[in-house]
Protein backbone atom coordinates (compact mmCIF):
# COMPACT_ATOMS: atom_id res chain seq x y z
CA UNK A 1 0.00 0.00 0.00
CA UNK A 2 1.46 3.33 -0.99
CA UNK A 3 0.40 6.34 0.96
CA UNK A 4 0.81 9.73 -0.63
CA UNK A 5 1.49 11.48 2.66
CA UNK A 6 3.71 11.07 5.66
CA UNK A 7 2.07 11.95 8.92
CA UNK A 8 -1.21 13.50 7.77
CA UNK A 9 -4.01 11.03 7.05
CA UNK A 10 -5.18 11.14 3.44
CA UNK A 11 -8.96 11.41 3.03
CA UNK A 12 -10.61 10.70 -0.30
CA UNK A 13 -13.70 12.90 -0.79
CA UNK A 14 -16.52 12.17 -3.25
CA UNK A 15 -19.15 14.90 -3.38
CA UNK A 16 -20.86 16.41 -6.41
CA UNK A 17 -22.23 19.56 -4.81
CA UNK A 18 -19.27 21.88 -5.20
CA UNK A 19 -19.95 24.19 -2.27
CA UNK A 20 -20.46 21.26 0.08
CA UNK A 21 -17.34 19.58 -1.33
CA UNK A 22 -15.11 22.63 -0.93
CA UNK A 23 -16.34 23.27 2.59
CA UNK A 24 -15.73 19.63 3.45
CA UNK A 25 -12.23 19.91 2.02
CA UNK A 26 -11.48 23.04 4.07
CA UNK A 27 -12.90 21.50 7.25
CA UNK A 28 -10.81 18.35 6.83
CA UNK A 29 -7.67 20.34 6.09
CA UNK A 30 -8.31 22.54 9.14
CA UNK A 31 -8.52 19.34 11.20
CA UNK A 32 -5.10 18.24 9.95
CA UNK A 33 -6.05 15.91 7.11
CA UNK A 34 -4.80 15.78 3.55
CA UNK A 35 -7.65 15.69 1.00
CA UNK A 36 -7.75 13.75 -2.25
CA UNK A 37 -10.37 15.23 -4.56
CA UNK A 38 -13.06 16.31 -4.07
CA UNK A 39 -14.30 14.16 -6.96
CA UNK A 40 -17.75 14.82 -8.43
CA UNK A 41 -17.94 11.52 -10.32
CA UNK A 42 -17.30 7.87 -9.45
CA UNK A 43 -15.28 7.44 -12.64
CA UNK A 44 -12.81 10.21 -11.73
CA UNK A 45 -12.38 8.75 -8.23
CA UNK A 46 -11.91 5.21 -9.61
CA UNK A 47 -9.20 6.50 -11.90
CA UNK A 48 -7.45 8.12 -8.96
CA UNK A 49 -7.75 4.89 -6.96
CA UNK A 50 -5.75 3.10 -9.68
CA UNK A 51 -2.69 5.05 -8.60
CA UNK A 52 -3.16 5.71 -4.88
CA UNK A 53 -4.80 4.43 -1.72
CA UNK A 54 -6.29 6.77 0.89
CA UNK A 55 -6.39 6.18 4.63
CA UNK A 56 -10.07 6.99 4.72
CA UNK A 57 -12.92 8.02 2.43
CA UNK A 58 -16.06 10.13 2.66
CA UNK A 59 -18.63 9.25 0.00
CA UNK A 60 -21.77 11.03 -1.05
CA UNK A 61 -24.26 8.24 -1.80
CA UNK A 62 -25.10 9.47 -5.29
CA UNK A 63 -22.60 11.21 -7.53
CA UNK A 64 -23.05 12.85 -10.90
CA UNK A 65 -22.59 9.52 -12.68
CA UNK A 66 -24.64 7.40 -10.28
CA UNK A 67 -24.53 5.65 -6.89
CA UNK A 68 -21.13 5.24 -5.22
CA UNK A 69 -21.39 1.42 -5.17
CA UNK A 70 -18.30 0.68 -7.24
CA UNK A 71 -16.14 2.97 -5.14
CA UNK A 72 -17.47 1.44 -1.95
CA UNK A 73 -16.69 -2.06 -3.26
CA UNK A 74 -13.19 -1.02 -4.33
CA UNK A 75 -12.50 0.57 -0.93
CA UNK A 76 -13.81 -2.53 0.87
CA UNK A 77 -11.48 -4.66 -1.24
CA UNK A 78 -8.48 -2.49 -0.25
CA UNK A 79 -9.56 -2.44 3.45
CA UNK A 80 -9.93 1.33 3.37
CA UNK A 81 -12.47 2.50 5.98
CA UNK A 82 -15.15 4.85 4.67
CA UNK A 83 -18.34 6.59 5.67
CA UNK A 84 -21.30 7.62 3.58
CA UNK A 85 -22.40 11.24 3.92
CA UNK A 86 -25.82 11.57 2.35
CA UNK A 87 -28.88 13.78 2.58
CA UNK A 88 -31.27 11.14 1.38
CA UNK A 89 -32.80 8.33 3.42
CA UNK A 90 -33.78 6.57 0.18
CA UNK A 91 -30.11 6.11 -0.67
CA UNK A 92 -29.91 3.59 2.15
CA UNK A 93 -32.24 1.31 0.19
CA UNK A 94 -30.26 2.00 -2.95
CA UNK A 95 -27.04 0.88 -1.26
CA UNK A 96 -28.53 -1.73 1.05
CA UNK A 97 -25.42 -3.93 0.94
CA UNK A 98 -23.44 -1.21 2.76
CA UNK A 99 -25.90 -0.92 5.61
CA UNK A 100 -23.19 -1.78 8.17
CA UNK A 101 -21.13 1.23 7.07
CA UNK A 102 -21.36 4.49 9.03
CA UNK A 103 -24.10 6.65 7.50
CA UNK A 104 -24.14 10.31 8.32
CA UNK A 105 -27.13 12.32 7.28
CA UNK A 106 -26.46 15.70 5.69
CA UNK A 107 -26.04 18.29 6.95
CA UNK A 108 -24.04 17.83 10.17
CA UNK A 109 -21.58 20.22 11.84
CA UNK A 110 -18.09 19.72 10.49
CA UNK A 111 -16.87 18.76 13.99
CA UNK A 112 -19.17 15.72 13.96
CA UNK A 113 -17.87 14.61 10.59
CA UNK A 114 -14.23 15.10 11.62
CA UNK A 115 -14.85 13.14 14.81
CA UNK A 116 -16.38 10.24 12.85
CA UNK A 117 -13.31 10.26 10.62
CA UNK A 118 -11.00 10.07 13.65
CA UNK A 119 -12.94 7.11 15.00
CA UNK A 120 -12.63 5.24 11.70
CA UNK A 121 -8.89 5.96 11.59
CA UNK A 122 -8.41 4.77 15.18
CA UNK A 123 -10.53 1.71 14.46
CA UNK A 124 -8.21 0.51 11.74
CA UNK A 125 -4.93 0.97 13.62
CA UNK B 1 -75.02 0.33 -44.61
CA UNK B 2 -78.21 0.47 -42.56
CA UNK B 3 -81.58 -0.30 -44.04
CA UNK B 4 -83.11 2.74 -45.67
CA UNK B 5 -86.68 1.76 -44.84
CA UNK B 6 -86.53 4.16 -41.89
CA UNK B 7 -84.44 7.25 -41.64
CA UNK B 8 -83.12 6.84 -38.10
CA UNK B 9 -83.11 9.91 -35.81
CA UNK B 10 -79.42 9.28 -34.88
CA UNK B 11 -76.12 9.20 -36.70
CA UNK B 12 -74.38 5.89 -37.30
CA UNK B 13 -71.11 7.39 -35.99
CA UNK B 14 -72.82 8.27 -32.68
CA UNK B 15 -74.31 4.78 -32.48
CA UNK B 16 -70.89 3.17 -33.05
CA UNK B 17 -69.25 5.49 -30.52
CA UNK B 18 -71.89 4.50 -27.94
CA UNK B 19 -71.28 0.81 -28.69
CA UNK B 20 -67.51 1.21 -28.31
CA UNK B 21 -68.10 3.11 -25.09
CA UNK B 22 -69.38 -0.09 -23.49
CA UNK B 23 -65.96 -1.70 -24.09
CA UNK B 24 -67.69 -5.03 -24.63
CA UNK B 25 -66.73 -6.00 -28.22
CA UNK B 26 -64.34 -8.96 -28.38
CA UNK B 27 -64.45 -9.59 -24.65
CA UNK B 28 -64.64 -13.24 -23.50
CA UNK B 29 -67.99 -14.86 -22.66
CA UNK B 30 -69.41 -13.92 -19.26
CA UNK B 31 -71.81 -16.18 -17.31
CA UNK B 32 -74.27 -13.31 -16.63
CA UNK B 33 -74.86 -12.81 -20.38
CA UNK B 34 -74.77 -16.55 -21.15
CA UNK B 35 -77.55 -17.12 -18.59
CA UNK B 36 -79.76 -14.53 -20.29
CA UNK B 37 -79.51 -16.17 -23.77
CA UNK B 38 -80.13 -19.60 -22.22
CA UNK B 39 -83.21 -18.24 -20.51
CA UNK B 40 -84.41 -16.59 -23.76
CA UNK B 41 -83.96 -19.86 -25.69
CA UNK B 42 -85.81 -21.89 -23.06
CA UNK B 43 -88.73 -19.48 -22.60
CA UNK B 44 -89.17 -19.04 -26.37
CA UNK B 45 -88.56 -22.79 -26.95
CA UNK B 46 -86.07 -21.91 -29.69
CA UNK B 47 -82.84 -23.82 -30.44
CA UNK B 48 -80.84 -20.61 -31.03
CA UNK B 49 -80.55 -17.41 -28.98
CA UNK B 50 -78.07 -14.55 -29.38
CA UNK B 51 -77.01 -11.24 -27.87
CA UNK B 52 -76.01 -9.61 -31.16
CA UNK B 53 -74.17 -6.28 -31.26
CA UNK B 54 -73.97 -4.46 -34.58
CA UNK B 55 -70.43 -3.20 -35.21
CA UNK B 56 -69.43 -1.21 -38.34
CA UNK B 57 -68.63 -4.25 -40.50
CA UNK B 58 -69.88 -7.28 -38.53
CA UNK B 59 -72.33 -8.47 -35.94
CA UNK B 60 -70.62 -9.76 -32.82
CA UNK B 61 -72.25 -12.03 -30.25
CA UNK B 62 -71.63 -11.29 -26.58
CA UNK B 63 -73.46 -14.56 -25.83
CA UNK B 64 -75.02 -17.31 -27.94
CA UNK B 65 -76.58 -20.77 -27.74
CA UNK B 66 -77.18 -23.09 -30.68
CA UNK B 67 -75.30 -21.20 -33.41
CA UNK B 68 -71.65 -21.95 -32.64
CA UNK B 69 -70.32 -18.63 -33.96
CA UNK B 70 -69.00 -15.49 -32.20
CA UNK B 71 -69.55 -13.18 -35.16
CA UNK B 72 -70.81 -12.98 -38.75
CA UNK B 73 -70.52 -10.50 -41.60
CA UNK B 74 -73.26 -7.88 -41.70
CA UNK B 75 -74.91 -9.37 -44.80
CA UNK B 76 -75.83 -12.35 -42.60
CA UNK B 77 -77.40 -10.11 -39.97
CA UNK B 78 -81.13 -10.09 -39.47
CA UNK B 79 -80.75 -8.01 -36.28
CA UNK B 80 -79.26 -5.17 -38.35
CA UNK B 81 -82.68 -4.67 -39.94
CA UNK B 82 -84.83 -5.71 -37.02
CA UNK B 83 -83.16 -3.54 -34.38
CA UNK B 84 -84.58 -0.48 -36.13
CA UNK B 85 -88.08 -1.50 -35.09
CA UNK B 86 -89.48 -0.72 -31.65
CA UNK B 87 -90.27 -3.50 -29.19
CA UNK B 88 -90.11 -7.12 -30.36
CA UNK B 89 -89.71 -7.67 -34.12
CA UNK B 90 -90.87 -11.02 -35.48
CA UNK B 91 -90.21 -12.64 -38.89
CA UNK B 92 -92.29 -15.86 -38.90
CA UNK B 93 -90.96 -17.22 -42.20
CA UNK B 94 -87.60 -15.92 -43.39
CA UNK B 95 -87.73 -17.74 -46.78
CA UNK B 96 -90.89 -15.81 -47.66
CA UNK B 97 -89.62 -12.48 -46.35
CA UNK B 98 -88.06 -10.47 -49.23
CA UNK B 99 -85.68 -8.77 -46.75
CA UNK B 100 -84.13 -12.06 -45.65
CA UNK B 101 -84.87 -14.70 -48.30
CA UNK B 102 -81.38 -14.37 -49.82
CA UNK B 103 -79.56 -14.26 -46.43
CA UNK B 104 -76.76 -16.91 -46.47
CA UNK B 105 -77.91 -18.27 -43.11
CA UNK B 106 -81.40 -18.76 -44.60
CA UNK B 107 -80.39 -20.18 -47.99
CA UNK B 108 -77.60 -22.33 -46.50
CA UNK B 109 -76.62 -23.77 -43.09
CA UNK B 110 -78.21 -23.58 -40.56
CA UNK B 111 -81.31 -22.90 -42.75
CA UNK B 112 -82.94 -20.38 -40.44
CA UNK B 113 -86.70 -19.97 -40.83
CA UNK B 114 -87.89 -18.00 -37.79
CA UNK B 115 -86.60 -14.85 -36.12
CA UNK B 116 -87.78 -12.84 -33.10
CA UNK B 117 -85.66 -10.07 -31.63
CA UNK B 118 -85.95 -7.40 -28.93
CA UNK B 119 -83.82 -4.33 -29.53
CA UNK B 120 -81.00 -3.48 -27.12
CA UNK B 121 -81.24 0.26 -26.69
CA UNK B 122 -79.01 2.68 -24.76
CA UNK B 123 -80.67 5.05 -22.26
CA UNK B 124 -80.25 7.71 -25.00
CA UNK B 125 -82.26 5.57 -27.42
CA UNK B 126 -79.41 4.37 -29.66
CA UNK B 127 -79.86 0.77 -30.85
CA UNK B 128 -76.81 -1.44 -30.21
CA UNK B 129 -78.22 -4.74 -31.54
CA UNK B 130 -80.77 -7.25 -30.33
CA UNK B 131 -81.47 -10.14 -28.02
CA UNK B 132 -82.94 -12.61 -30.50
CA UNK B 133 -84.17 -16.16 -30.79
CA UNK B 134 -84.07 -18.21 -34.02
CA UNK B 135 -85.53 -21.48 -35.20
CA UNK B 136 -85.13 -23.79 -38.18
CA UNK B 137 -88.90 -24.06 -38.63
CA UNK B 138 -91.41 -21.38 -39.44
CA UNK B 139 -93.41 -20.41 -36.31
CA UNK B 140 -94.56 -17.56 -34.05
CA UNK B 141 -94.12 -16.20 -30.51
CA UNK B 142 -96.77 -16.11 -27.75
CA UNK B 143 -97.51 -12.80 -26.02
CA UNK B 144 -95.82 -14.09 -22.84
CA UNK B 145 -92.73 -15.12 -24.79
CA UNK B 146 -92.56 -11.71 -26.53
CA UNK B 147 -92.95 -9.92 -23.18
CA UNK B 148 -90.21 -12.06 -21.60
CA UNK B 149 -87.86 -11.53 -24.55
CA UNK B 150 -88.28 -7.75 -24.27
CA UNK B 151 -87.76 -7.85 -20.48
CA UNK B 152 -84.60 -9.93 -20.91
CA UNK B 153 -83.37 -7.42 -23.52
CA UNK B 154 -83.70 -4.68 -20.88
CA UNK B 155 -81.67 -6.85 -18.53
CA UNK B 156 -78.94 -7.17 -21.17
CA UNK B 157 -78.81 -3.38 -21.53
CA UNK B 158 -78.74 -2.95 -17.75
CA UNK B 159 -75.81 -5.39 -17.54
CA UNK B 160 -73.98 -3.50 -20.28
CA UNK B 161 -74.52 -0.23 -18.40
CA UNK B 162 -73.22 -1.76 -15.18
CA UNK B 163 -70.21 -3.17 -16.98
CA UNK B 164 -69.41 0.24 -18.43
CA UNK B 165 -69.79 1.97 -15.06
CA UNK B 166 -67.33 -0.49 -13.54
CA UNK B 167 -64.85 -0.03 -16.40
CA UNK B 168 -65.06 3.75 -16.03
CA UNK B 169 -64.61 3.52 -12.28
CA UNK B 170 -61.53 1.32 -12.76
CA UNK B 171 -60.08 3.82 -15.23
CA UNK B 172 -60.62 6.66 -12.78
CA UNK B 173 -59.03 4.63 -9.98
CA UNK B 174 -56.04 3.90 -12.21
CA UNK B 175 -55.72 7.59 -13.10
CA UNK B 176 -55.87 8.66 -9.46
CA UNK B 177 -53.36 5.97 -8.58
CA UNK B 178 -51.00 7.44 -11.17
CA UNK B 179 -51.52 10.92 -9.76
CA UNK B 180 -50.70 9.59 -6.29
CA UNK B 181 -47.51 7.99 -7.57
CA UNK B 182 -46.52 11.19 -9.32
CA UNK B 183 -47.19 13.14 -6.14
CA UNK B 184 -45.09 10.73 -4.08
CA UNK B 185 -42.28 11.12 -6.60
CA UNK B 186 -42.44 14.90 -6.44
CA UNK B 187 -42.45 14.87 -2.64
CA UNK B 188 -39.34 12.64 -2.66
CA UNK B 189 -37.71 14.97 -5.16
CA UNK B 190 -38.62 17.94 -2.98
CA UNK B 191 -37.01 16.25 0.04
CA UNK B 192 -33.85 15.73 -2.00
CA UNK B 193 -33.75 19.35 -3.04
CA UNK B 194 -34.47 20.71 0.44
CA UNK B 195 -31.73 18.56 1.98
CA UNK B 196 -29.33 19.62 -0.73
CA UNK B 197 -30.19 23.26 -0.24
CA UNK B 198 -29.64 22.97 3.52
CA UNK B 199 -26.27 21.31 2.96
CA UNK B 200 -25.37 24.06 0.47
CA UNK B 201 -26.36 26.73 2.99
CA UNK B 202 -24.17 25.00 5.56
CA UNK B 203 -21.34 25.08 3.02
CA UNK B 204 -21.95 28.80 2.50
CA UNK B 205 -21.79 29.40 6.25
CA UNK B 206 -18.39 27.70 6.37
CA UNK B 207 -17.04 29.41 3.28
CA UNK B 208 -18.30 32.85 4.29
CA UNK B 209 -16.96 32.35 7.81
CA UNK B 210 -13.49 31.58 6.49
CA UNK B 211 -13.37 34.71 4.33
CA UNK B 212 -14.77 37.29 6.75
CA UNK B 213 -13.10 38.94 9.73
CA UNK B 214 -15.95 40.07 11.97
CA UNK B 215 -19.43 38.87 12.80
CA UNK B 216 -21.00 41.94 11.20
CA UNK B 217 -19.08 41.34 8.01
CA UNK B 218 -20.01 37.65 8.09
CA UNK B 219 -23.66 38.42 8.69
CA UNK B 220 -23.85 40.90 5.82
CA UNK B 221 -22.04 38.70 3.28
CA UNK B 222 -23.91 35.60 4.32
CA UNK B 223 -27.38 37.14 4.24
CA UNK B 224 -26.66 38.75 0.86
CA UNK B 225 -25.64 35.36 -0.52
CA UNK B 226 -28.76 33.67 0.84
CA UNK B 227 -30.92 36.47 -0.51
CA UNK B 228 -29.32 36.15 -3.95
CA UNK B 229 -29.88 32.39 -3.89
CA UNK B 230 -33.52 32.96 -2.98
CA UNK B 231 -33.93 35.45 -5.83
CA UNK B 232 -32.60 32.93 -8.36
CA UNK B 233 -35.02 30.34 -6.98
CA UNK B 234 -37.85 32.84 -7.45
CA UNK B 235 -37.07 32.90 -11.15
CA UNK B 236 -37.18 29.15 -11.61
CA UNK B 237 -40.29 27.96 -13.40
CA UNK B 238 -42.65 25.72 -11.55
CA UNK B 239 -42.35 22.65 -13.75
CA UNK B 240 -40.30 19.61 -12.86
CA UNK B 241 -37.25 20.81 -14.74
CA UNK B 242 -37.22 24.35 -13.42
CA UNK B 243 -35.60 26.83 -15.76
CA UNK B 244 -34.85 30.55 -15.50
CA UNK B 245 -33.88 33.12 -18.12
CA UNK B 246 -30.23 34.14 -17.98
CA UNK B 247 -31.04 37.82 -18.50
CA UNK B 248 -33.29 37.89 -15.45
CA UNK B 249 -30.72 36.04 -13.34
CA UNK B 250 -28.22 38.78 -14.16
CA UNK B 251 -30.77 41.57 -13.67
CA UNK B 252 -31.52 40.22 -10.20
CA UNK B 253 -28.10 41.47 -9.17
CA UNK B 254 -27.62 44.50 -11.40
CA UNK B 255 -31.14 45.94 -11.12
CA UNK B 256 -30.13 48.42 -8.36
CA UNK B 257 -27.90 50.12 -10.94
CA UNK B 258 -30.64 50.43 -13.57
CA UNK B 259 -31.88 53.77 -12.18
CA UNK B 260 -28.55 55.51 -12.67
CA UNK B 261 -28.42 58.51 -15.04
CA UNK B 262 -25.37 57.09 -16.74
CA UNK B 263 -25.79 53.49 -17.88
CA UNK B 264 -23.87 51.28 -15.42
CA UNK B 265 -24.26 48.00 -17.26
CA UNK B 266 -25.03 46.53 -20.67
CA UNK B 267 -26.45 43.07 -21.22
CA UNK B 268 -25.85 41.68 -24.70
CA UNK B 269 -27.03 38.19 -25.60
CA UNK B 270 -29.88 36.08 -26.96
CA UNK B 271 -32.80 34.90 -24.83
CA UNK B 272 -31.76 31.68 -23.13
CA UNK B 273 -33.29 29.46 -20.47
CA UNK B 274 -30.97 27.80 -17.95
CA UNK B 275 -32.01 24.70 -16.03
CA UNK B 276 -31.77 24.87 -12.24
CA UNK B 277 -28.44 23.07 -12.02
CA UNK B 278 -26.84 25.82 -14.10
CA UNK B 279 -29.11 28.74 -13.13
CA UNK B 280 -28.31 28.48 -9.41
CA UNK B 281 -24.47 28.45 -9.69
CA UNK B 282 -24.57 31.15 -12.41
CA UNK B 283 -26.80 33.26 -10.16
CA UNK B 284 -24.30 32.84 -7.31
CA UNK B 285 -21.42 33.73 -9.63
CA UNK B 286 -23.16 36.90 -10.83
CA UNK B 287 -23.81 37.82 -7.20
CA UNK B 288 -20.11 37.48 -6.34
CA UNK B 289 -19.08 39.38 -9.48
CA UNK B 290 -21.46 42.22 -8.66
CA UNK B 291 -20.37 42.34 -5.00
CA UNK B 292 -16.72 42.55 -6.05
CA UNK B 293 -17.46 45.21 -8.69
CA UNK B 294 -19.27 47.30 -6.08
CA UNK B 295 -16.45 46.95 -3.54
CA UNK B 296 -13.36 47.18 -5.71
CA UNK B 297 -14.28 47.38 -9.40
CA UNK B 298 -16.19 49.32 -12.00
CA UNK B 299 -19.31 49.81 -9.87
CA UNK B 300 -17.24 51.39 -7.06
CA UNK B 301 -16.48 54.50 -9.16
CA UNK B 302 -19.03 56.94 -10.64
CA UNK B 303 -17.99 56.50 -14.29
CA UNK B 304 -17.53 52.74 -14.33
CA UNK B 305 -19.74 50.22 -16.03
CA UNK B 306 -20.03 46.47 -16.60
CA UNK B 307 -20.60 44.76 -19.92
CA UNK B 308 -22.04 41.25 -19.85
CA UNK B 309 -22.11 39.32 -23.12
CA UNK B 310 -23.29 35.82 -23.70
CA UNK B 311 -23.94 33.43 -26.55
CA UNK B 312 -24.57 29.76 -27.16
CA UNK B 313 -22.21 27.82 -29.40
CA UNK B 314 -21.75 24.19 -30.30
CA UNK B 315 -18.37 22.47 -30.19
CA UNK B 316 -18.01 18.76 -30.88
CA UNK B 317 -21.74 18.25 -30.52
CA UNK B 318 -21.92 19.87 -27.08
CA UNK B 319 -23.93 23.08 -26.68
CA UNK B 320 -22.08 25.53 -24.52
CA UNK B 321 -22.93 28.81 -22.89
CA UNK B 322 -20.22 31.45 -23.28
CA UNK B 323 -20.51 34.21 -20.74
CA UNK B 324 -18.20 37.19 -20.40
CA UNK B 325 -18.23 39.82 -17.65
CA UNK B 326 -15.98 42.78 -18.40
CA UNK B 327 -15.62 45.88 -16.25
CA UNK B 328 -14.76 49.32 -17.67
CA UNK B 329 -13.96 52.72 -16.18
CA UNK B 330 -13.27 51.60 -12.64
CA UNK B 331 -10.15 52.25 -10.57
CA UNK B 332 -6.94 50.65 -11.89
CA UNK B 333 -7.02 46.91 -11.29
CA UNK B 334 -4.39 44.80 -9.61
CA UNK B 335 -4.33 41.16 -8.49
CA UNK B 336 -5.86 40.90 -4.99
CA UNK B 337 -3.58 39.70 -2.21
CA UNK B 338 -6.26 37.82 -0.40
CA UNK B 339 -8.56 35.35 -2.12
CA UNK B 340 -12.11 35.74 -0.88
CA UNK B 341 -15.01 33.36 -1.29
CA UNK B 342 -16.16 35.23 -4.40
CA UNK B 343 -13.04 34.26 -6.31
CA UNK B 344 -13.17 30.74 -4.88
CA UNK B 345 -16.70 30.40 -6.13
CA UNK B 346 -15.75 31.55 -9.62
CA UNK B 347 -12.58 29.51 -9.90
CA UNK B 348 -13.43 26.33 -8.03
CA UNK B 349 -17.19 25.98 -7.66
CA UNK B 350 -18.16 26.72 -11.27
CA UNK B 351 -15.71 24.22 -12.80
CA UNK B 352 -16.74 21.53 -10.36
CA UNK B 353 -20.48 22.15 -10.35
CA UNK B 354 -21.09 23.00 -14.00
CA UNK B 355 -18.07 21.44 -15.73
CA UNK B 356 -17.28 24.99 -16.76
CA UNK B 357 -14.01 26.34 -18.05
CA UNK B 358 -13.37 29.56 -16.21
CA UNK B 359 -10.97 32.43 -16.83
CA UNK B 360 -10.40 35.25 -14.33
CA UNK B 361 -8.19 38.15 -15.45
CA UNK B 362 -7.21 41.20 -13.45
CA UNK B 363 -6.66 43.36 -16.55
CA UNK B 364 -5.45 46.83 -15.68
CA UNK B 365 -8.36 48.62 -17.40
CA UNK B 366 -10.97 46.39 -15.82
CA UNK B 367 -11.64 42.98 -14.32
CA UNK B 368 -12.53 40.21 -16.80
CA UNK B 369 -14.37 36.95 -16.17
CA UNK B 370 -15.10 34.35 -18.86
CA UNK B 371 -16.98 31.09 -18.57
CA UNK B 372 -17.75 28.25 -20.98
CA UNK B 373 -20.34 25.91 -19.51
CA UNK B 374 -21.96 22.93 -21.24
CA UNK B 375 -25.75 23.08 -21.45
CA UNK B 376 -27.62 19.91 -20.57
CA UNK B 377 -27.94 17.68 -23.61
CA UNK B 378 -30.84 15.53 -22.54
CA UNK B 379 -32.99 15.27 -19.52
CA UNK B 380 -34.05 12.16 -17.76
CA UNK B 381 -37.73 12.70 -17.13
CA UNK B 382 -39.17 10.30 -14.59
CA UNK B 383 -42.19 8.40 -15.91
CA UNK B 384 -45.37 8.95 -14.01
Amino acid sequence: MTKLTGSKPLVLVLEDEAIIALNLQDDLQDAGHEVAGPFATCSAALEWLQTATPDLAILDATLKDGPCREIALELSRCDVPFLIYSGHQQDRQLLAEFDHITWIEKPVPSAVLVQECQQLLVGCD
Amino acid sequence: MLNDEFLPPWKESDRLAALRGYRVLDTPPEPEFDALVQLAARICQAPIALISLIDDHRQWFKAEVGLGMRETALDCSICLTMMLRPGVAVAPNLTEDPRFSTNPLVTGEPHLRFYAGAVLRTPDGLPLGALCVLDRVSRGLTADQAFTLETLAHQVTALLELRRAIAERDERLEASHQIEQRQALLVRELHHRVKNTLATVQGLVGATGRSTGSFDEFYLSFSNRISSLAKTHNLLTEDYWQTATLREIILNELKPFAESQQPRFRLIGPPIELSADLAVPVGMAVHELTTNAVRYGALSAPGGHVEVRWSVGETEGIRKLHLEWKEHGGPPVSEPQHQGFGTTLLQRVLPMQCNAEVEVKYERDGFLFRMNAPLMKQRLVPTY
